[in-house]
Parts: C-alpha cells; sequence; structure tokens
C-alpha cells in the first residue's frame, strides 16, 4: 500500500513554520565567521522587522534565507527547501527586493509581464492597481527616478503574492507619501500563509507595521520576539527626573524630557506603545539580559 | 512548474525575456562586428596593388573570429559585476540547466550566425568593389591570367585554417564563457592572463612527456608528430602511426571534450553562484 505523508510543520500556536535556522554557520572569508551558530525560527503570518548597525549581517541573513549565499555550517530550511539549491519550485515562492535594484529600459508592464510566468500567483491588476495607488507613471522604466523603479519593484514583489517576501531598505528612496503608502500595502497584504520580512535602518518607517522584531548584532540573534511579547516584558515611558533609576534598562534624554525602557514588573500600567527606535537602542545597551529575554 | 531541472516551457519564457532585455545590445554588437569587418577587410582591398592575395582576409578572419567570440562570451555575465542584477538573475525562477542554455544559444548559435552573416557580407561588398574599382590591365593581367587578378570569396568553412579556427573560437569562447562565471570583473583579461600560461604549459608538457617515454633517439630528429612518431636517428627506419580510425576519432574527441568539459563547469560555477 502506497502511504503517503503530507508534512505541515506548525511552531507554537499553531503557526506554519516558514524559515528554520539550525546551527548556521556562515562568514564571507574561511577565517572570519560571521554567524557562528545561529538558531531562529521564523512564521507565516507575521511581518518581521530585521534590525541591526551597520554590518552586523542584516543583508547576509536575509541572502542565506534566499540562498544568494550557503550556510558553511548548519542547515537552513525555508519553506521545507534548501534555499541553497535554487529549486525553481522553491524561488518561485519566494520574493526578494534587495537594497539596491536595477530595471531593463522596458515599459512597466512589459516588465511585469515578463515576471508574470514565473510567479503563478501573480495578479497583473493588483500590479496596476498599486503602481497607480503609489503615482507611478505606466511609461519606460529608463524614464523613471530611482522612487518611482523602487516603487514598480515594490509592487511587483506584493503582486507576485509569493509566500516569502523579502525587502531590504525598502523605503531607500521613497518619499513620505509613498513611506505611508508603503506601509498600508504591506499591511493589507498579510495573510496566515505569508511571511514579510523586513530589513532597514529607518526604524520609523515600521511604526505600526511590524509585529515581530528580530535583533542581529555580531553574527548573534539578539532578539527574536513578537511586539506584544516586548511590550508585556518592557515598559515605554517618559521619565521625570525623580523617578527611581533601579527599574530602568535604558534611557536618553531628548527635548521632551527622558526617555526609558523599563522592566515591566508588573508594577506598570498594563502595556506601553513601543518605541522601535529606544528599543533598539536598548538592545544594544544590554545585549545578553535581551537575548535571555526575547530569544526564548 | 515543478521540475526542477529543465521545463521548455520554463525556458521559452526565460529566453523570450532574455531577448527583450539585451536584443538592443545584440543589435548593436551585430553592428559593431559589421563595422569592424568592413574596416578590417576595407585596408588589404583598398591595398590590393598586384595579383589578388586571400592570405590578409584569412588573417583577418582568424584573428576576429577568435577575438569577437571570445570578448561577447565573456560578456555573457559581465551583469554579475552589478549585484542587484546578479540577485535579480539568481533568484529568477528558472534551473541553472535552463540558464545556461540561454547563453550557450546566444553566445554558440546567434553570435556564429551574426558573425558569419556580417563576415560574408562584407567579404562579398569588397570582392565586388575590388573587381569593380580594380585596374587590371594596369596591373599586368591579360586575358588568361585575370583570375588570378580578381578577387574571390573566402569560404572559411571549405578552407582549412578557416575551418580550424572556427573550432578553436569555439573551444575558446567555451573557455571564456566560464571565465564571465568566475570573474566578476574584467573576466576577459583574467581569463587570458589565466589561459595563456596554462596553454604554454600543456603544450610544453605535451613536447616533454613523450620525450621522456618514448625518448628523444627514438624520434627521426628528435620531431613529435601528433598521431605518430618517426623511428630512427637521420634515417628513417620507421614510421609508428595510430590507426587511421584513431586519429580520426581523437581529432574530433579531443576538441569536444574540451569544449563540453567548459560547457559543463560552466554549469557548476552557476550552481555554486553567490553574491
Amino acid at each position: 500500500m502506497k502511504k503517503v505523508l503530507i508534512f505541515t510543520v506548525y511552531y507554537n500556536t499553531n503557526t506554519l513554520l516558514m524559515i528554520e535556522f539550525n546551527h548556521v554557520g556562515f562568514g564571507y572569508t574561511q577565517k572570519k565567521n560571521l554567524y557562528k551558530d545561529l538558531q531562529m525560527n521564523l512564521q507565516a503570518g507575521s511581518i518581521y522587522g530585521l534590525l541591526g548597525r551597520n554590518g552586523a549581517g542584516k543583508s547576509t541573513l536575509l541572502k542565506l534565507i534566499t540562498g544568494l549565499v550557503f550556510a558553511k555550517r548548519g542547515k537552513v530550511s525555508v519553506l521545507g527547501d534548501n534555499p541553497a539549491k535554487r529549486h525553481p519550485s522553491f524561488l518561485q515562492k519566494i520574493f526578494f527586493i534587495p537594497e539596491e535594484i536595477d530595471t531593463p529600459d522596458i515599459d512597466v508592464l512589459s516588465f511585469a509581464e515578463d515576471f508574470k510566468p514565473f510567479y503563478p500567483n501573480f495578479d497583473k491588476q493588483q500590479f496596476i492597481g498599486l503602481l497607480h495607488e503609489m503615482e507611478v507613471p505606466q511609461t519606460k522604466l529608463s524614464q523613471m527616478s530611482y522612487g518611482q523603479k523602487k516603487k514598480t519593484w515594490i509592487a511587483l514583489g506584493i503582486s507576485a503574492n509569493t509566500e516569502l517576501l523579502i525587502l531590504d531598505e525598502p523605503t531607500n528612496g521613497l518619499d513620505i507619501p509613498s513611506k505611508r503608502q508603503f506601509r498600508k500595502m504591506i499591511a493589507s497584504t498579510i495573510n496566515d500563509n505569508r511571511c514579510i520580512i523586513i530589513s532597514t535602518h529607518q526604524v520609523r518607517d515600521l511604526d505600526s507595521l511590524i509585529d515581530r522584531i528580530l535583533v542581529v548584532e555580531n553574527g548573534e540573534l539578539l532578539v527574536n520576539s513578537s511586539i506584544d511579547t516586548i511590550t508585556s516584558k518592557l515598559h515605554f515611558k517618559q521619565l521625570k527626573d525623580d523617578y527611581p533609576s533601579d527599574n530602568v534598562l535604558y534611557s536618553e534624554s531628548n527635548l521632551l524630557g527622558t526617555s526609558a525602557v523599563l522592566l515591566n514588573n508588573g508594577g506598570e500600567s498594563a502595556f506601553s506603545r513601543i518605541d522601535i527606535e529606544l528599543f533598539f537602542n536598548a538592545v544594544m545597551a544590554n545585549k545578553q539580559q535581551m537575548q535571555s529575554l526575547f530569544t526564548a | 512548474m515543478s521540475n526542477n531541472t529543465f521545463s521548455f516551457s520554463r525556458f521559452g519564457i526565460l529566453f523570450r525575456k532574455h531577448l527583450k532585455e539585451n536584443g538592443r545590445r545584440y543589435l548593436l554588437f551585430t553592428l559593431m562586428l559589421f563595422g569592424i569587418q568592413f574596416a578590417l577587410q576595407g585596408f588589404p582591398t583598398a591595398m590590393g596593388f598586384d595579383r589578388f592575395s586571400i592570405m590578409p582576409y584569412k588573417i583577418i578572419f582568424l584573428l576576429s573570429i577568435l577575438f569577437s567570440s571570445t570578448i561577447f562570451s565573456s560578456l555573457s555575465y559581465s551583469f554579475f559585476s552589478n549585484k542587484a542584477k546578479g540577485i535579480q538573475y539568481l533568484q529568477l525562477p528558472a534551473s541553472e540547466s535552463e540558464k545556461i542554455l540561454v547563453s550557450f544559444i546566444v553566445s554558440q548559435v546567434f553570435f556564429y550566425i551574426a558573425f558569419m552573416a556580417c563576415y560574408y557580407a562584407t567579404n562579398s561588398i569588397m570582392c565586388t568593389l575590388y573587381n569593380s574599382f580594380s585596374d587590371f590591365k594596369a596591373k599586368g593581367a591579360t586575358p588568361e591570367t585575370l583570375k588570378y587578378y580578381k578577387a574571390t570569396l573566402f569560404d572559411c568553412i571549405k578552407d582549412n585554417e578557416g575551418w580550424y579556427s572556427i573550432i578553436a573560437s569555439f573551444i575558446l569562447s567555451a573557455v571564456a564563457h566560464f571565465g564571465s562565471l568566475t570573474f566578476e570583473k574584467n573576466a576577459y583579461v583574467k581569463t587570458s592572463l589565466l589561459i595563456m600560461p596554462l596553454a604554454a604549459l600543456i603544450l610544453w608538457l605535451n613536447y616533454t612527456i613523450p620525450h621522456v617515454l618514448i625518448g628523444k633517439e627514438a624520434m627521426g630528429r628528435g620531431l613529435l608528430y601528433n598521431t605518430g612518431v618517426r623511428v630512427g636517428d637521420y634515417q628513417l627506419q620507421k614510421l609508428l602511426k595510430l590507426p587511421a580510425t584513431w586519429s580520426n576519432f581523437l581529432s574530433y574527441f579531443v576538441p569536444l571534450s574540451l569544449y563540453f568539459c567548459f560547457w559543463i563547469a560552466s554549469y557548476f560555477k552557476l550552481k555554486e553562484k553567490q553574491v
């Protein structure tokens, strides 16, 4: 009797596990390892914000996920496949928009038409709609500004309707209204079977968009946690001068006074709104403590 | 789309996309080929003083096919120097065999069709110009010797040297193609710098090893032939030759093996390409 086994891997609370890094090691040279022993699980139905300093390994992490570089040790599994093999059946399920983009000298609709057959769920009407929403003219790509080209790629990535959408510094080159539109479009495209990873230095662009945060530093994953978990464990507060400093993890002075990250010991009023930039700085200042809090 | 090794429909889509994005570049390259051929062949045509000599056209053909085929092939993956283009190429949902086949068809079929068309077109124009404007009488031609003064088309396929240079260009373009995947910048220069000493080493080994194995004294005047050994010092005693079928087989097997080795190497290089 022929047995057919259908595997669906679930992680924690019935959420589809999309990306799994198991003791992954990687370095661009033999001597220097960027990632030594990376353990990471990413789930479907979430928008991840990938944060890190310059050279921390954000782009490398995205390249490991997409199979643009190969792990030297350990195992990387994305959508149940080994990305390093770059199987067409795998590549048609992911869409990666790198920081620097390039477009051929053809018409924007023709550009989409060329990509359409490679992605089974590509929706041309959605693509045209997104172009319209972002006010991208339907002309030749060579006649567009860098920002318009970037918007075209973002529209293409969203319309491909792949299970995994990865964006490296997507808001670079976008004007202020476009950044808002970008957040709106990304938020409307997420569903239970899709995972979106956004790597950026412009943390304000991720406000009210991401629901999970990843922080990498020196080849280590310091944070892999949902916003809810972060706000349940930490409290973001504007402090008065006489506030006792025992509970303060990190603080910085600004025009309004002192913004601080505090450990939420239950004494503070339930949840506070996360300040991503403040949180990132707090992580950088308390690496070990934050790692133990948010990578378990 | 579930076949991860090769799919004709996917290849067709990829090929169409490639031509759409690069068609204009290829057209410009063809025009450039035509222009260069016209200029190069125009020189001996304009300078033809005496009897018509096919030799300059032969040399032009040999040099131009070797240089243009290798330069063209070495540009196949020059886009990898642009990270964005490299990422876009590697992320496109098509297999490496489909991607390699696209560059094979472009560099090994389209290029040669374009080159031959340009060469024969310019050669025909040159012959017509030469025969139309040349004053054969002044050059000393008589009705009996006129055929030696008239320009004739150089048939590179029927001519031995022409044919060998085509075969050599196929092999070298396979090497250049592999080089373009290996080196992201200045692929042509780097491949040439690597191949030239390697070729010199092979030639040296090809000469030295048989001398060690067979012994120099066993060869007539120390000479070595491709498929045979001439035994005897100054006085020929014996001529040991490979059977004719072997010689024929080797003359095809060696270049074809080299050619396919480099294409297979390119396939695996692309599979392992990281950006």
